[in-house]
This record gives structure tokens, C-alpha cells and sequence, in this order.
């Protein structure tokens, strides 16, 4: 049985899981998880830290614990190599390097993004190729057709904010707590669309754009501030969550029809919205419409070490002089 | 040193761009910009303006999650960097972000307040206010413009040849 240990440190989370053979998860480990003071054995530093290289070495022996191997029993070390901040990626891929030099193991590096769209293979195995992936997260909204294991063409992306992002930002400026996801489709689910946001369509683009809508969320609240109308959160929430979700869906549920895919795979942290998943299943009644568990949405490793097994099928290694890249491009 | 503040005003997104544009042609390798301005201000849009004057091809997509976006396609290594998210200075040492002010890059650097005790020494502040026309026209519904203050820190030389070319801006 093929045993992969993956890393995933491309942004905040420093993240290590172990995956077999057939998507089965034997570890997923998260440093958020893990108390601080297992972290750093007791003792917070009083100097300020360089997370990422504090956290990778408890999260990969205890994911490694966790799965009940040693390096020794492993069959390769995959790694997400960008994009991402590139002192973020740095530890995650030097760290990755050095335990396959040492334990004499095969190197894998991923994409982030190949690793969000791989990530519905952790509970979906029969997952089959070729398939539609909407990757929508705070720092990406993308879609993509992913052609073959390892195979990628991305269509369209962000052209500024990313769908994560708008939600944020509308949530903070009315007073919702972060993450803004989660807190709209809340209090969105206590209110009605009666308000109509601009949507930025970008005719015969698979792009995105949600910076107007943020700014015309800002511009509806402060002229009902300055004027002192009143308006409810709620219906604020729903009217620009729709605003979002319309676009998403409607992008993703084209790009499939056009190219003739039967399946849409939803994934990154904006998946887990309610209102997203059942759009693309109202505009899509014949297609199979994926999506992961949260935990499988936010970044985590096991996503990478999914996307990595193909790679080892395929004798897709890379050598030890692997560089992280921060505006890594996704080939195919 | 005697300390110049360039102020100017623009009235569209189309004029918030063109300002980042001319700043893009004449800024010199190293320096940093700080962009100081509410949420919907136009700081994306100046940005994607300066990254223009830059010759960057790529689109400028917001660095707010990332907190950092580099661009290498330019005359001049562009670092896009947006420290929103990030509650202190530690958050900052954390991610290694000092060490962007390389000499190389232009650096431009959105919501710096949490950055302030590790940022260089020669650096152009820039802060943008919204405003709201008492009573906006027909056609601009909105009435918005946008008030602009331009603080150099230290010789910023160049500053002042763009500037030149501003006029149409300046209020």
C-alpha cells in the first residue's frame, strides 16, 4: 500500500496528514489544533516567532504518530510548493526536502489549487475524470476543468477580490463576526434578497470580479447611514450573498455545459456555503454536484497528499533542488 | 529637511488608476509606498494603476488573504502586499515581511498601521479620503470623490517629476 505524508504551509495553516492507497486518510493534522504549548514544549517564546518553522516539525510527528508509521514505512513526501507567501511555502518545501533526503524518499510537489480540486477524492473516491472544479476560497475564486489526474486547465479567475474575500469584508462592515462567510449565510438565512447588487458578469469571461460589489455594499450602507433610512443586516446579508453565489454558480454550471462535463466539483473554503452548493444544483439537475467537508474546504494536507497519489502512479517525481514558488502558475 | 505634501484630488476609479499609473512610471527600485484609506477607498484601483505604469501583465488580484502578491513581469519587481488581516507586529515577524524592503522592488503596502516600527526609513506616505458631494449630479449618483495626500519620508526626488505630471489632478 502507497503511504504518502504531505505538507501544506502555503498561507496560515501548517498543516501535515498521511494518505494510502485508494484516498484513505490516516492522519490529518492542523497546527491550529494542536495547544500551543504542546507546540512550543511548555515554553511561548517571548520573541516573536516565525510560526510556520515552530509548528512543522510537532504537526508532522504528530500526524505521523497519528497514523502509526514511521519515515521508514513511508513511500514517498509530497509538498505544496505555491502559490502562496513565499516565506510561508519556504518551510513547508525545505522541510519536506530534507525528510525525503534523509529518509531516502521520492519528492511530490503540488499545487495548492490541485490540491483544493483533489480534495473531494478523500470521500468521493469514485470521483471520475473529467470533471468542472469551482475553487472559491479568501484568497481564490477560479474555475477549472480538471482533465485528467494531474491535468488542469484553469478558465477563468479573480480579476481583484476573491469571492472569500467579499464576503469578509461586506460581513465586517456590517458588524458580523469573521470569518464572513459563515456569518452572512447566517444571518442571511433570517433575511431576504429584496436588495439588487451589482454583479459584475464580464461577458464571455470565466473571470471574476467582486471588488464593485463590495464597494456598492459600502456605498448602500453609508448613504442609509447618512440619511439615517434603516435597513435590515439580514436582508443586506441575503441580498449580497445572492449577488456572489448568482455569479459562482452560473460561471461554473456555463463552463460545464460548454465543455460537455458531467461533474462539478465545489472546493475551497467558499464551498461550504449552503446557498453556493444548492445554486449549482438548481441550474444543474443532471450533473453530479461534489463538494468536501469543511475540513476538506479551509487548507489542509490531506487535499495535497490527494493530489500527490496520482503523481506517485505516474513516477511524477521532483528532484531536491525544488524551489517554492509564490505565484506558482497551474499547468496541465 | 523641509517636508513637501502633494495633495490632489480625483472625481473616478478611471482617475484613481491614472494617478497610480504616472506614480508607476517614475518610481525607482526600492522604494515603498504606503496606502493609508478606507475600505472601497480605491486602493485596488490605484494599485492596479501603478502596476500598469509598471508594465506588469498580469491582473492585480487583491493580496487581502495572501497578504502578499509579488509580480515579476514589470520593469521593476512589483510586491503587492495588504496587511489587513494581521492584528500585530508579531503577526507581521512572523510571515518575514520586513524583508520584502529589499532595495529592489517596489513595495506597495496596504493598511500599514499594524507594520509602523518596522518599516524603512525613506518610504511615500499616501492617504486617501472619501467624500460625498452635497449634492451629487444626475449621472453620478454616488457623488463621490476622493482626496489624496502624498508624504514623503526622506529624498523622494522622483516624486516631484511625477508630479509634473499630475496637473490635471491637482486640486
Amino acid at each position: 500500500m502507497v503511504k504518502i505524508l504531505a505538507i501544506e504551509s502555503s498561507c496560515d495553516e501548517t498543516a501535515a496528514a498521511v494518505v494510502a492507497d485508494g484516498y484513505q486518510l490516516l492522519a490529518n493534522v492542523i497546527a491550529t489544533q494542536i495547544p500551543t504549548h504542546q507546540l512550543y514544549g511548555g515554553v511561548v517564546p517571548e520573541i516573536a516567532s516565525r510560526e510556520h518553522l515552530n509548528a512543522v516539525v510537532p504537526v508532522v510527528e504528530r500526524a505521523l504518530d497519528e497514523a502509526g508509521l514511521s519515515l521508514a514505512q513511508l513511500d514517498a513526501v509530497a509538498v505544496t510548493q505555491g502559490p502562496g507567501l513565499i516565506g510561508s511555502l519556504l518551510v513547508g518545501v525545505s522541510y519536506a526536502k530534507a525528510l525525503a533526503l534523509a529518509a531516502g524518499l521520492p519528492l511530490i510537489a503540488v499545487h495548492h489549487l490541485a490540491g483544493h480540486m483533489s480534495a473531494p477524492f478523500l470521500e468521493h473516491p469514485d470521483l471520475q475524470f473529467p470533471y468542472l472544479a469551482l475553487v472559491v476560497s479568501g484568497s481564490h475564486s477560479g474555475v477549472a476543468v480538471a482533465e485528467a489526474p494531474g491535468r488542469y486547465r484553469l478558465l477563468g479567475q479573480s480579476r481583484d477580490d476573491a469571492a472569500g474575500e467579499a464576503f469578509d469584508k461586506i460581513a465586517r462592515s456590517l458588524g458580523l463576526p469573521y470569518p464572513g462567510g459563515p456569518a452572512i449565510q447566517q444571518a442571511a438565512a433570517a433575511g431576504q434578497p429584496i436588495y439588487e447588487f451589482p454583479c459584475a458578469w464580464l461577458e464571455g469571461s470565466f473571470d471574476f470580479s467582486f471588488s464593485g460589489l463590495k464597494s456598492a455594499v459600502l456605498n448602500f450602507l453609508n448613504k442609509r447611514r447618512m440619511k439615517g433610512e434603516p435597513f435590515r443586516v439580514e436582508d443586506v446579508a441575503a441580498s449580497a450573498q445572492e449577488a456572489i453565489v448568482k455569479v459562482l454558480a452560473a460561471k461554473a454550471v456555463r463552463a460545464a455545459d460548454e465543455l460537455g462535463l458531467d461533474t462539478i466539483v465545489l472546493a475551497g473554503g467558499v464551498a461550504a456555503n449552503q446557498a453556493l452548493r444548492s445554486r449549482v444544483e438548481q441550474l444543474a439537475p443532471a450533473k453530479r454536484v461534489v463538494y468536501p467537508s469543511p475540513v476538506f474546504c479551509t487548507d489542509n494536507a490531506a487535499m495535497i497528499g490527494a493530489a500527490a497519489l496520482p503523481k506517485f502512479a505516474r513516477g511524477e517525481f521532483t528532484g531536491l533542488d525544488l524551489n517554492a514558488q509564490a505565484n506558482l502558475p497551474l499547468y496541465f | 529637511m523641509e517636508e513637501k505634501i502633494w495633495r490632489l484630488c480625483t472625481y473616478s476609479p478611471a482617475e484613481t488608476f491614472e494617478l497610480g499609473y504616472l506614480l508607476g512610471k517614475f518610481v525607482p527600485p526600492g522604494c515603498c509606498l504606503l496606502l493609508s484609506g478606507e475600505l472601497g477607498a480605491g486602493k485596488t484601483m490605484f494599485a492596479k494603476g501603478l502596476a500598469f505604469g509598471l508594465d506588469v501583465e498580469e491582473h492585480i488580484t487583491s493580496p487581502t488573504f495572501t497578504v502578499v502578491n509579488q509580480y515579476s513581469s514589470g520593469n521593476l519587481p512589483f510586491v503587492h502586499m495588504d496587511l489587513y488581516r494581521l492584528q500585530s507586529e508579531e503577526e507581521v515577524w512572523e510571515r518575514g515581511l520586513e524583508e520584502y524592503f529589499d532595495g529592489s522592488s517596489v513595495v506597495l503596502l496596504e493598511w500599514p498601521e499594524v507594520m509602523r516600527g518596522l518599516l524603512p526609513a525613506e518610504r511615500l506616505e499616501i492617504s486617501i479620503t472619501k467624500h460625498y458631494q452635497e449634492e451629487p449630479a444626475a449621472e453620478n449618483e454616488l457623488g463621490e470623490w476622493r482626496a489624496w495626500e502624498l508624504r514623503p519620508i526622506g529624498e523622494q526626488a522622483w516624486l516631484k517629476e511625477a508630479m509634473k505630471h499630475c496637473d490635471n489632478l491637482s486640486s
